[in-house]
């Protein structure tokens, strides 16, 4: 007797797709027309939306089977400013044309998918992921793009949301702090994120206090000094407060000739204002482990992790022995 | 259910009519067996009567299936928590590994046997062996696996896989 996929009930065979991994799927999924169909029964847990833009405007709408598979939803344009026709292959292995008025410009269609997108998946997006295609594009383009991504996410209203645990938004451009900042406080009725990452912009107290959230992430790049203290120190008094889990900080780029350096009010502040549990120290594109410190600093870090005990997330922790910082994997 | 209970055996009659004596701590992984005896007001009774026959499953998978409760009957019970369960299948323990190097008709049989008797630790961990069993396979292997059928046309499933080269990237 040999195994009968047909010969299972139909929940059976549910039970098994749903322990694929997702390369199984994607092969099982081309086996026949009703694998197929089967396969994309357990694309329900769609839980990712992404955007890029690069050469042409592309808009993708990522759907994750289980972990990593997933499908688009592809927006193009056909001439320079409007787009049409607008062809766009939805979930379910279902077709759905969407064709624009001729007063619609290429961003109304964009709002009109994506919010069609946002409304299907209210219920089961569990994260939203806006980032800028890593293609090198002039720019002249890039400016342009951005401005028009900008444009239609400015005229969403990603708080419909209800599941989303995870947000992460790339500006496409630094020019657009306001923007940003307008974009993320419209996600004060988000609730419980647990993960959020915080792009290189200038943001508020105002944007943390009103998210549930126990990870961020803060990237410092291209703040001024004085900003970083006084921001984060805001951010850092905040996340005391709510007892978030981690902070992921990052303050420059590896290979920049004029490295920031942690100051040691910052680390004061750190250490001070936030009793978290985990902690990820970086430097210089760095984790610790080949900056030079000084002594006083390692001394002042030591101090700082024996007192509050801090566990970092890279496994990793370490010791002063004489005047060399020294790691440790955890568990020696 | 009370010690007495517990320490008492049940019978269970095959479909090929072959009775087996069970300790009662030991079915208690099978709901459908549970719910029957409770329901017929025979859970704390000294003698639960006649042979609960168990249809459409023979002696040879019964046996195999009895032979699983026995090993994980004093397993703690798993939580309900079916929705955030991480869909893993690298966590099968190596005993049953080794109980389930058995023929495909033979696992097929035994999906359909922990499903009617819902015991759902086998029919999980057997799940799991067949989504592993065509792991890494090609869809040609998968359907003689499974004997399935390719109804695709050529262009559909040049189609199918332009898509799942575009999610590779």
């Amino acid at each position: 007797m040999s195994f009968d996929w047909y010969g299972l009930p139909a929940e059976l065979r549910c039970m098994i797709l749903e322990r694929m991994d997702d390369e199984t799927l994607m092969s099982f999924r081309m086996c026949s027309r009703k694998c197929f169909v089967s396969a994309m029964s357990v694309t329900s847990a769609v839980d990712l939306i992404g955007i890029l833009w690069g050469e042409f405007i592309e808009i993708f709408f990522f759907m994750k089977i289980s972990k990593q598979l997933y499908y688009k939803v592809m927006i193009f344009e056909d001439d320079d400013e409007d787009m049409t026709p607008v062809d766009c292959f939805m979930i379910s292995n279902e077709r759905r044309h969407c064709t624009p008025h001729k007063d619609q410009t290429f961003e109304d269609v964009t709002v009109q998918l994506f919010k069609m997108h946002l409304d299907f998946h209210r219920n089961t997006l569990q994260k939203l992921i806006i980032r800028k295609n890593r293609e090198e594009i002039s720019t002249e383009l890039r400016d342009k793009r951005s401005t028009q991504i900008n444009n239609i996410i400015s005229r969403m209203d990603f708080t419909v949301l209800k599941n989303l645990d995870v947000f992460e938004y790339e500006p496409p451009t630094t020019s657009n702090i306001d923007f940003f900042e307008s974009k993320i406080l419209n996600f004060r009725q988000v609730q419980k994120m647990t993960d959020f990452s915080i792009p290189n912009t200038k943001f508020t107290i105002e944007m943390i206090k009103e998210l549930k959230t126990d990870r961020i992430t803060i990237d410092a790049k291209g703040l001024e000094d004085q900003d970083i203290v006084e921001i984060l120190m805001d951010w850092i008094n905040e996340a005391h407060y709510r007892n978030v889990l981690l902070i992921e900080l990052t303050l420059e780029d590896p290979g920049n000739e004029n490295p920031r350096r942690f100051d040691k009010s910052l680390l004061d502040g750190l250490v001070k204002r936030f009793d978290t549990k985990y902690m990820w120290f970086e430097e210089n594109g760095d984790i610790l482990e080949n900056v030079a410190f000084s002594n006083q600093k390692q001394e002042y870090l030591y101090t700082c992790i024996l007192k509050k005990n801090y566990i970092f997330i890279d496994k990793r922790r370490f010791k002063l022995e004489g005047d060399t910082l020294m790691w440790f994997p955890l568990g020696i | 259910m009370t010690d007495a209970a517990q320490e008492r055996s049940i019978k269970l009659l095959s479909s090929d009519n072959e009775t087996f004596q069970v300790p009662r701590n030991v079915i208690r992984l099978s709901n459908t067996i549970n719910t029957l005896l409770q329901d017929l007001g025979l859970d704390d009774e000294e003698d639960a009567g006649d042979a609960i026959p168990v249809q459409n499953v023979t002696s040879t998978i019964l046996k195999k299936v009895i032979a699983w409760c026995q090993h994980h009957h004093e397993d703690p019970v798993a939580a309900d928590d079916s929705d955030s369960r991480e869909k893993r299948t690298d966590d099968i323990s190596s005993w049953d590994v080794e109980f389930l190097k058995v023929d495909q008709g033979t696992l097929f049989e035994l999906i359909l046997a922990a499903n009617y008797l819902d015991i759902k630790g086998l029919l999980d961990v057997s799940c799991k062996t067949v989504a592993n069993m065509i792991k890494g396979k090609s869809p040609e292997e998968i359907r003689r696996t499974f004997n399935i059928k390719n109804d695709f046309t050529p262009e559909e499933e040049e189609q199918i896989r332009k898509e799942n080269a575009w999610c590779e990237d």
